[in-house]
């Protein structure tokens, strides 16, 4: 086992339309045993990052480790690290008991073996039933487990995965994510894990470092992802349906934003902070599940409004509003009776609502 | 309705001659007859054909320059298409080049050869006595004169198998390459492992191709040896050719003509279903 | 508007120049215009250059069109075979003559020979008269012979002294040229199976007095003097030729000739004429011609025809009585062209410009067609060059030390048996058997 270390990493992509920084001095620390998930719009440089660890592409600058040792050189063979891939890449003209066992094949294991790790990784795949076929009589969800097999094979230090479960279809996907998390706690190996499902992120991560354009944007627990966003981004980018972000103007005078069709009310501590650090252009972000909704007046309430549309969800309902340009969604439990065209009262609870820096994006407050 | 005329098309120009090839060969009848009506001889010229020692040396002489060609055309194009398929500058200039060999006409490739083999004169004989001391001569027996036209076959015809091996190449999966490269594997290992059986069912294709062509081979052994020395080089289009063309026997030569279409066609259905069906199922 | 401009332009040249085809086709009908279908090869161009005296003279037009040697037998048979004729004339090679003859494919020269006798054909040599069938079958004249190709020897004046005059002769002194560690050699051979190694080794045959046929025209090409000479030829082409002159055409042993890497050469005799030129050769002015050594020479030659089915007929007897003319012949042979008729090898300018005249002379006066004029030439040359060339490979076993003088001469023996029962068939086939025939000398055996 063995953490990973990407100390600087910059990769300068050479385009017929000139270059191209895909990945942007990028740190990290991924600690032994540890998943790690690589969380990022596409083009955002988690792929590309992945496929340095791997040995596939080769840093502009910076460093990688794999444990102690500095891989940036090293022929993966060297590197100890298995990969599964989004198209899972199976060998199309070898039968399934060939592909799992190609790694430990090459590495002259012995026969006996090579046998009996592929029918241990087999069982606990329960894919022993399918070692005689080739790829494509598998389906989408027996070729994953396929990849998965070939990866955890040879026990490699790493695991790199990048959108093992794209493929998948959605039930499918729930299934496969329960599992190999699970997988991932009993073997024990420093996991890699690329995906732009913020799902999928929050669900299997030990911790999630999110990218954008080529940074890591914030690096941290699910929990703290969803309860901290340092950013406009992050905070956009986590949890569903997304965060309501409103432009505001802070009316110095009376601790209060304005925010066109609605109107906040600063608590001071944060009235005293926006003032200490100068930001007077602000976004007032509030997660949908924490809009309080009254039909009956409340003096606190940020807006009265007409429902513009109503989700129903089943579990919960989604109530969009529509204020001058601004919508706001706001989740509440399905059993409470709502109709388009009703008016209703929305309050922000002050602790649920976060100030970020309309410039720079960052969370103030 | 919309398909009769290419059926008739198809009739006129791939049925029609075969029919009467068919037909001459079940006749008597030489091209300088004016007067004379064909002849019905029933299966003679089969007969003679069957009977006759050259012809069957000649079909030997056919099968040992067609696999020697194409092996050996095989051998040097699919090393050049692995070699040119990686990315490197002047890629492109390199690739132009390999395929000059195909854009010269068959008799001249015979000819310029003649000379680049000439013992006196040529540039192949003068580097090796040069190098070895030895002088070679590249027609001087059977041997020699078969092997040397397998090399001049094989130069005007490596850039095809080049071709064919590239486009292979070039449209093979890359995912399968990156899963091994991760898994550890070797250059070789990828090669071995990956791309050949990848390849297999083109190699297949590639080889059926020129194995064919070459049974077919006439300009070469025309310009370069004649068939000679004796009959070493005599191939079984060359022998037909002689006897339809230069001597007008063209009974004898639509007998000869079938019964090598036959020997060839079963081959190709062999072939197809052996190796090629093998290759599809990996 | 681009579009109908660009249209426009299209139409006005499509229209110019078919106006102009049309124009210059009318014209050329009202002037006769006659087809030539002749080899790709030096003897054409010495002609093309005399044509404008031809069509000053007649007002006749004449087109050549120019082929190569290896597609001319397969051309003529497709232009014989078409109902509508193509060519008014021909040039045919001596081996085919009798065979288009028979197959009535060429119309007969007698009326036209008689109706001009300005051509004075007893000027042509008797060897070429061999050549193009007179004395033969029907006794009626299909050809009338253009230029000569009769085998002579070529030699290094700096080297040789006088002339081999037999073959012995003529290996010994070859042999004692041949320095292969200065890559020099005393022969430039040519033993290429197909008529290059008949060419060469029917020579030595001749010189040994063997013959293909005997005077009733029955196979006698299995005799021991054509082992012998097949034996003697074969050491020539392993012990002096340089290696793989088996294999050899003429532009390898010209190559090897004319770069100074060999001391003699059997081939045609004009080709003394390109040996000299320096602008062919860097040995120019070192050569010299002789007869073959043995004395009888293989000779062949191609003459002037004219298809059945020419389009143009009275035309092309007006240009074969003009380039048949000794006036003409003249004029080409100070070219530089092969002659035909005693007359022009004699006549005093000519020999003043080419002064071994008269060796060419005693060089086709002393040569015998490469076959008789039968309807199977072709095959009989190709029977022969393959036996020819499998005799050869028996010697590059005895050379070798594989066997020994007695078992290649055996084995000689068997390839030249192989090679008589063939022809023999072969004519047997073609009826030449049914009749007695009986030929003057030299045919049969000298």
């Amino acid at each position: 086992m063995a953490s990973v270390r990407l100390v600087k990493v910059r990769k300068i992509f050479h385009t017929p339309r000139g270059e191209v920084t895909a990945v942007d001095d990028v740190n990290l620390e991924v600690r032994d045993g540890e998943f790690l998930v690589l969380l990022g719009p596409s083009g955002c440089g988690k792929t590309t990052t992945l496929r340095m660890i791997a040995g596939l592409e080769t840093p502009t600058s910076g460093e990688i480790y794999i444990g102690d040792r500095l891989v940036n050189d090293l022929h993966p063979k060297d590197r100890d690290v298995a990969m599964v891939f989004q198209n899972y890449a199976l060998y199309p003209h070898m039968r399934v008991r060939d592909i799992i066992a190609f790694p430990l094949k090459i590495r002259k294991y012995p026969q006996e073996e090579i046998e009996r790790r592929v029918r241990e990784v087999a069982e606990m795949l329960k894919i022993e039933h399918l070692l005689d076929r080739r790829p494509r009589e598998l389906s989408g969800g027996e070729q994953q487990r396929v990849a998965l097999g070939r990866a955890i094979v040879r026990r490699p230090k790493v695991f790199l995965m990048d959108e093992p479960l794209s493929n998948l279809d959605a039930k499918l996907r729930v299934v496969m994510r329960a599992e190999l998390k699970k997988l991932q706690k009993n073997l024990g190996v420093t996991t890699i894990y690329v995906t732009h499902d913020q799902v999928e992120a929050m669900t299997m991560a030990d911790r999630i470092a999110v990218m954008n354009k080529g940074r890591i944007v914030q690096l941290g627990t699910p929990k703290e992802l969803f309860t901290r966003p340092a950013n406009t981004f992050v905070a956009g980018f986590i949890g569903s349906p997304p965060m309501n972000m409103i432009e505001c103007s802070l009316d110095e005078g009376k601790n209060l934003l304005d925010c066109g069709a609605l109107k906040y009310r600063l608590d001071p501590d944060a009235g005293l902070t926006l003032r200490s650090k100068g930001v007077t252009e602000v976004i007032l972000g509030i997660r949908p599940q924490h809009v309080l909704i009254e039909r009956g007046k409340r003096p606190d309430a940020v807006a009265q409004a007409p429902i513009y549309v109503v989700e129903p969800m089943g579990t919960e309902t989604i109530v969009n509003f529509k204020l001058g340009e601004t919508m706001i969604r706001a989740v509440i439990p399905a059993d409470i009776d709502v109709e388009a065209g009703e008016v209703w009262n929305i309050v922000f609870p002050r602790d649920r609502v976060y100030l970020f820096d309309k410039k720079s994006g960052e969370l103030v407050a | 309705m919309f398909l009769l005329p290419s059926l008739a098309l198809l009739v006129g120009i791939g049925l029609a001659p075969f029919f009467y090839v068919l037909l001459l060969s079940f006749h008597r009848y030489r091209l300088t007859w004016t007067d004379r009506p064909w002849e019905f001889v029933g299966l003679d010229n089969y007969r003679y054909v069957m009977n006759w020692e050259r012809f069957w040396d000649a079909a030997w002489n056919t099968i040992v320059f067609a696999v020697g060609t194409t092996l050996l055309s095989f051998a040097v194009g699919f090393a050049l298409a692995l070699f040119l398929s990686q990315r490197f500058k002047g890629r492109g200039i390199l690739r132009a080049l390999v395929i000059i060999p195909l854009l010269i006409p068959p008799v001249s490739v015979g000819l310029m050869w003649r000379f680049i083999l000439h013992p006196l004169l040529g540039l192949v004989p003068w580097i090796i006595k040069n190098v070895t001391g030895a002088t070679v001569s590249f027609f001087e027996t059977p041997a020699m004169a078969m092997f040397s036209l397998i090399l001049i076959d094989a130069w005007e015809w490596f850039p095809f198998m080049f071709l064919v091996l590239l486009a292979g190449l070039e449209s093979l999966p890359r995912e399968p390459y990156e899963a091994a490269y991760v898994d550890g594997a070797s250059r070789y290992q990828i090669f071995r492992h990956i791309t050949l059986p990848l390849m297999r069912p083109v190699i297949a294709v590639a080889i059926l191709l020129k194995f064919l062509i070459s049974l077919k081979v006439y300009d070469i052994i025309y310009t370069v040896t004649t068939g000679g020395p004796g009959t070493a080089t005599e191939t079984l289009s060359y022998l037909i050719y002689r006897q339809t063309f230069a001597y007008f026997w063209v009974d004898r030569g639509s007998a000869m003509a079938l019964v090598y279409e036959y020997l060839i066609i079963l081959f190709a259905v062999l072939f197809v279903k052996y190796a090629l069906v093998k290759a599809r199922m990996g | 508007m681009n579009t109908k401009v660009v249209i426009t332009a299209i139409v006005a040249i499509v229209v110019i120049v078919a106006a102009v085809l049309l124009l210059t086709r009318g014209g050329e009908q009202a002037s006769t215009t006659i087809r030539l279908y002749m080899e790709d090869m030096v003897e054409t161009a010495y002609l093309e250059k005399l044509l404008p005296e031809f069509e000053e003279q007649t007002g006749i037009k004449v087109i050549i069109e120019k082929a190569s040697y290896e597609v001319m037998r397969e051309k003529l048979i497709s232009v014989f075979k078409s109902s509508e004729g193509y060519y008014d004339v021909i040039i045919v090679d001596n081996p085919w003559v009798a065979e288009f003859a028979e197959a009535g494919w060429l119309v007969p020269l007698d009326d036209f020979i008689a109706e001009n006798p300005q051509l004075n054909v007893d000027d042509y040599l008797t060897s070429l008269w061999w050549t193009v069938g007179k004395y033969w079958k029907d006794g009626k004249v299909y050809m009338l012979p253009w230029y000569n190709y009769a085998l002579a020897l070529m030699y290094r004046t700096d080297l040789v002294n006088t002339p081999p005059r037999d073959w012995m002769e003529f290996y010994n002194l070859a042999k004692q040229l041949t320095d292969p560690q200065k890559d020099f050699y005393g022969v430039a051979a040519q033993a290429r199976r197909g008529y290059k190694v008949v060419e060469e080794g029917l020579n030595y045959v001749y010189g040994f007095g063997g013959r293909v046929f005997d005077a009733s025209l029955r196979p006698v090409i299995n005799s021991s003097q054509a082992v012998e000479a097949l034996l003697l030829y074969g050491r020539v082409v392993f012990e002096t030729a340089p290696p793989g002159a088996i294999n050899w055409e003429f532009d390898e042993a010209f190559q090897a000739a004319q770069s100074g890497k060999a001391a003699m050469m059997i081939t045609y005799n004009w080709m003394i004429g390109a040996l000299n030129n320096p602008e062919q050769s860097q040995t120019a002015g070192k050569w010299m011609v002789a007869p073959v050594p043995g004395g009888y020479a293989v000779l062949g030659a191609w003459g002037w025809a004219i298809p059945h089915n020419a389009p143009n007929k009275e035309a092309a007897f007006k240009f074969l009585a003009w380039v048949a003319s000794p006036e003409t012949e003249k004029k080409l042979a100070l070219m530089g062209h092969a002659p035909v008729r005693k007359s022009t090898f004699l006549d005093p300018e000519v020999i003043q410009k080419y002064p071994y005249m008269k060796t060419l002379l005693e060089v086709v006066d002393n040569s015998l067609p490469i076959v008789p004029p039968v309807t199977v030439g072709e095959q009989i040359v190709h029977i022969l060059g393959q036996y020819f060339s499998e005799s050869l490979l028996h010697v590059k076993d005895f050379e070798e030390g594989k066997i020994s003088e007695e078992e290649a001469k055996a084995l000689i023996k068997q390839e030249l048996d192989k090679a008589a029962q063939e022809i023999y068939e072969l004519m047997k086939t073609e009826g030449y058997y049914e009749e007695q025939v009986q030929l003057p000398p030299p045919w049969g055996p000298g």
